[in-house]
């Protein structure tokens, strides 16, 4: 009693959690209201970061980073497509309001990168690896409303219904266990069919063939996870199940509540440790909400195009990027108050949220200074600071996060912008 | 006790393929006294509406076997080729189908195999003969054909004798017939019978789904499904499914575009009455002229261009004036549903008796069907809904128009532009029109590369502005809608006004071309050129010789999809298919 606890003493880097969380929020912001003027740690919160000043000492704000990825796809396309994986978008058939048209991304985004090394290290394995949440995400896949990608061409959908997301996380054992019985046997009926049918139906029922080996593999992992996870989680979290208001539709009024409703069981997910990667997707790019509860009545994505001397959309849009940020706020503020598992400090220490955008400017859509905000202590970089990196190139952003999280790369997305590395200095 | 069944006996669901029914049961205790009238209302919010009665339009007349509607969310299908297919195999999917087994699954242990023991009580069940037969049936429904010997042994035995448990024993058979390829991937049946087949391309290019209905089966199985004619002669029938209507539906929002103007907000300094609602009814107004002038049988495609009637009511009425006025209508005129319980599982829409029906039982938002009113009597062009979408919140957009008339009416493909645009403010050019203001920022060169042909066809519709209300000046000056077009041959036609683009869109070949290329593609999720370089000729024969119908055009379009390939080039579909669950569960109870 009274001693200082030797497990805290114990808990090194080495063996420290460490979760990482990208927020999404489309096109673009208002740039002289979102950056600090200065850098360094005496810098200033602008209006749109300001629900952020309570926790200015786990902040980071990067300006400087962009987006230089080219080639097909509309300015928003190659903003959210390329975002994380850091690489060029196939040729395809969506059109968006200019240049050529596009398809999906033509790698893995790091989150996915993560979630698969996360997963094939023993100690850092969880249930899930990720979870890609989503908010109001349109109900169609197109290059616009897709964050996260398990690899070339294969976008990653959000789940964006609140039941949905808590089925996933506390319903379904039974399903899953049921199901891990069958895969055997369904194996050999794809590798039987397949036989039968055109070679480009044939590889499609290859790669659900292979896609159900590694689900085998991913399942054991998640059953025994779930036996031992269910009562460490009961205990360390004191609440195992959240509760959910019932029946919110999914509809534009109700989006503060989902967005609460979605943060609310990503931080208890993350509590009960069934993943340490998430997405969380506000909308899409181009993303339409209309935010009457803030007394806009026009979309998002409409206001955006409109020119700065337009004062009345300017200052619309000011407030709707610091809804976004109030939100980012909110998660901080569930995980600061989350006593970290098994451990000393806030579930934030061990978390780091990255807040970022397709465009750093909506009526430009220029991909210069994407949007890049850090809060929290999962990547263990110093806090509380304000750079201004000119003109990088964002991979190597993204492989600093490879390196923090434990996994360093030699490049990521296309090797072309990574050069000169990972950031330097940021710990 | 007196117990009143309402008329509502299966509802539609707005802009979407699936059937809900709601039974009501209500129940009046007995009184000494007189029996106060009892008066029933059910409304509903369709997607992008606002709270109404559910219009007559939406009432079927008749009563359907009960369905399943699906829970679990699919996520949607890939559209990174121009169109929704499913093309990647995708994890998320794959976890949603587990989830949707597993819901099947519940409805099959309440509800399934009760009623089939119930029926079959008479029947020896030694070795649980019952069970056995009872997911046998299902699963070759779901399968699309009859189980071999390894197939029986895999989804239906071995899962069965793992368990005493019948529950348990269903659940598991499900799970895995449900995720097996043969239940996902509609395009592996090519050792299946002609027949079979022909029925598996008829209902995934008409329904999106399997072939579970009895007369499909039965079809398949006799092998009456060889010929062409067979073919046609069935595929007449499925295109009057509420199923084939809803797919339809679909392919017309799709093709006017209209998912992605959902959502149309004006200034509301400027257009303060332009709220909400008026946007649904608006859209509920479209919606109908949509169905009168394609969907409904006998329909005349040509008549989007130029219907000669409206749908209107009192509020479109007060905002757009005399010219879409509604009218007196004596109240004694309101239309009623009576359900014909013998009556066939299809049904049409009720035909408008006269130009003054009613469209929806309610005051506030009835729609009646009224005699057109030049300027607005050019169809879905001279529709407010279309027309407001097309604009920006306080001027009309020609270069929005024009794109839509090249892109989706006329087919034809537009190089995008080098970069995103802000367009000119209107209040910083206050001297100019919306014409003037377009020509000169679009005037550089390599600007009317494209713009010569976007802005003389988007300029045509310049008599309607931002909300599509008529109008002959914009500021102080008159509008000028006068445009042109050249069309592929190279051939320039003028245009005054919309009137005379609404009369070369209803007769263009180039149009009609667009769209039966559209219904395809739609349809089949294949591009025409696949089955054919002829194909599309062929078609626009019978489209012309049909008097431009669309249903006699899907049966062509649905035989030519279901009719086997002499060199097996595309497969018809590899996609799972969100609607064979609840098909799966619909039409497992027609069958025992």
């Amino acid at each position: 009693m009274g001693l200082p606890s030797l497990a805290a003493d114990s808990t090194t880097v080495e063996n420290k959690k460490q979760r990482l969380i990208f927020v999404f929020s489309p096109n673009g912001v208002i740039p002289d209201h979102f950056w600090p003027e200065a850098t360094g740690s005496e810098f200033d919160f602008k209006r749109i970061l300001k629900p952020l000043e309570p926790f200015r000492n786990q902040t980071i704000s990067m300006k400087g980073i962009c987006n230089l990825i080219k080639g097909d796809g509309d300015g928003h396309m190659r903003g959210i497509g390329c975002l994380l994986t850091g690489i060029e978008l196939f040729p395809g058939d969506i059109q968006g309001g200019s240049d050529t048209p596009a398809g999906w991304s033509m790698g893995i985004s790091v989150d996915q990168y993560l979630k698969n090394q996360f997963q094939a290290v023993p100690e850092k394995q969880t249930r899930f690896g990720s979870l890609e949440f989503g908010v109001m995400v349109p109900d169609r896949a197109d290059t616009w409303t897709r964050l996260s990608y398990g690899g070339p061409n294969q976008p990653m959908a959000p789940i964006d219904d609140p039941y949905q997301m808590f089925d996933k996380l506390y319903g379904q054992q039974k399903n899953r266990q049921m199901l891990a019985s069958v895969l055997d046997g369904l194996q050999d009926d794809y590798r039987r069919l397949s036989s039968m049918i055109s070679s480009e139906d044939r590889r499609m029922l290859e790669e659900h063939l292979e896609m159900t080996r590694q689900l085998e593999k991913d399942l054991k992992v998640e059953l025994s996870a779930g036996k031992e996870g269910e009562n460490e989680a009961s205990q360390a979290v004191g609440h195992a199940v959240p509760t959910l208001p019932a029946n919110i539709e999914e509809q534009n009024d109700n989006m503060p509540l989902l967005t609460k409703m979605q943060i609310d069981l990503l931080v208890n997910g993350f509590a009960a440790d069934f993943a340490r990667i998430a997405t969380f997707q506000i909308t899409n790019s181009v993303g339409q909400p209309r935010m009457n509860w803030l007394g806009i009545d026009e979309g998002h994505h409409t206001l955006s195009h409109d020119p700065d001397d337009n004062e009345e959309s300017y200052e619309k849009l000011i407030k709707i990027n610091t809804w976004y940020c109030e939100q980012v706020a909110y998660l901080a503020k569930r995980l600061s108050e989350t006593p970290e598992p098994g451990s000393d400090g806030s579930m934030l220490d061990h978390t780091t949220i990255v807040w970022t955008n397709e465009l750093g400017k909506g009526n430009t859509h220029t991909r210069m200074n994407i949007p890049f905000v850090m809060v929290g202590g999962g990547l263990g970089w110093k806090t509380g600071l304000s750079y201004d990196f000119k003109k990088v190139s964002h991979n190597r952003l993204l492989m600093s996060f490879c390196e923090a999280m434990g996994h360093p790369v030699e490049s990521f997305g296309n090797p072309d912008f990574c050069g000169g590395g990972a950031l330097t200095g940021l710990t | 006790m007196c117990s009143l069944e309402t008329k509502v006996s299966s509802v539609k669901r707005l802009n979407c393929w699936q059937e809900e029914s709601i039974r009501c049961r209500l129940i009046q205790r007995e009184r000494k006294t007189e029996q106060p009238p009892v008066k029933v209302s059910l409304s509903w919010v369709p997607p992008h509406g606002v709270e109404e009665i559910i219009p007559t339009r939406n009432l079927l007349p008749i009563s359907p076997p009960a369905t399943f509607a699906l829970q679990v969310k699919l996520p949607p299908d890939d559209r990174s080729y121009g169109y929704d297919r499913g093309l990647a195999v995708d994890r998320t999917w794959d976890e949603s189908t587990t989830f949707a087994a597993a819901e099947f699954a519940g409805i099959a242990i309440e509800d399934l195999w009760p009623e089939y023991l119930r029926r079959h009580k008479d029947e020896p069940n030694e070795n649980r003969a019952l069970l056995r037969s009872f997911i046998s049936e299902i699963t070759a429904v779901a399968f699309r054909g009859p189980l071999n010997e390894v197939e029986r042994k895999f989804y239906v035995d071995d899962q069965i004798d793992v368990t005493e448990d019948d529950t348990l024993a269903i659940q598991r058979c499900l799970l895995t017939i449900l995720k097996s390829p043969r239940f996902l991937y509609p395009a592996l049946d090519q050792d299946r019978s002609v027949s079979q087949r022909a029925a598996n391309r008829l209902a995934m290019t008409l329904f999106d789904s399997l072939p579970a209905d009895k007369y499909l089966r039965e079809a398949a199985s006799k092998n009456e499904l060889e010929t062409e004619a067979q073919i046609r002669q069935i595929a007449t029938r499925m295109v009057d499914d509420y199923r084939c209507e809803g797919k339809m539906e679909e392919m017309l929002f799709e093709w006017l575009n209209l998912s992605h103007i959902a959502d149309i907000s004006k200034d509301a300094t400027k257009y303060p009455e332009f709220d909400h609602e008026l946007v649904a009814d608006l859209r509920s107004s479209l919606k109908a002229t949509l169905e009168d002038s394609v969907i409904d049988a006998d329909s005349d495609f040509r008549q989007l261009f130029g219907a000669d009637w409206v749908y209107t009511n009192d509020r479109i009425a007060d905002f757009y004036g005399a010219s879409w006025a509604t009218g007196e209508v004596p109240e004694e005129n309101v239309e009623t549903i009576e359900i014909d319980p013998e009556g066939p599982a299809f049904a049409e829409r009720p035909v408008p008796r006269a130009a003054e029906d009613f469209y929806g039982l309610q005051a506030v938002n009835r729609f009646i069907k009224t005699k057109a009113v030049a300027p607005y009597n050019q169809g879905i062009l001279s529709h407010p809904y279309l027309m407001s979408g097309l604009a920006y919140t306080d001027t009309s957009s020609p270069v929005h128009r024009g794109v839509f008339l090249i892109r989706y009416m006329l087919g034809r493909t537009l190089r995008p532009p080098n970069a995103a645009f802000t367009p000119f403010s209107a209040d910083l050019h206050p001297g100019l029109t919306t014409r003037e203001r377009v020509a000169l920022q679009t005037g550089g060169e390599s600007c009317q590369v494209c713009h010569s042909k976007i802005n003389s066809l988007g300029f045509t519709l310049e008599t309607f502005d931002a909300v599509g209300r008529f109008r002959e000046i914009e500021g102080e000056k008159p509008i000028d809608p006068s445009g042109s077009y050249i069309d592929r041959n190279g051939e320039t036609i003028t245009f005054q006004g919309s009137e005379d683009l609404a009369q070369y869109l209803s007769q263009s070949e180039e149009a009609h071309r667009a769209f039966v290329h559209r219904a395809f593609q739609h349809f089949v999720k294949q591009p025409i050129a696949a089955y054919g370089p002829e194909k599309l000729d062929e078609l626009m024969v019978k489209f012309r010789e049909q008097n431009y119908d669309l249903r006699k055009l899907l049966v062509e379009i649905a035989v030519i999809a279901a009719l086997p390939l002499p060199d097996q080039s595309p497969t018809t579909a590899g996609s799972p298919q969100t609607n064979q669950f609840p098909t799966l569960a619909r039409l497992i109870q027609e069958y025992s």
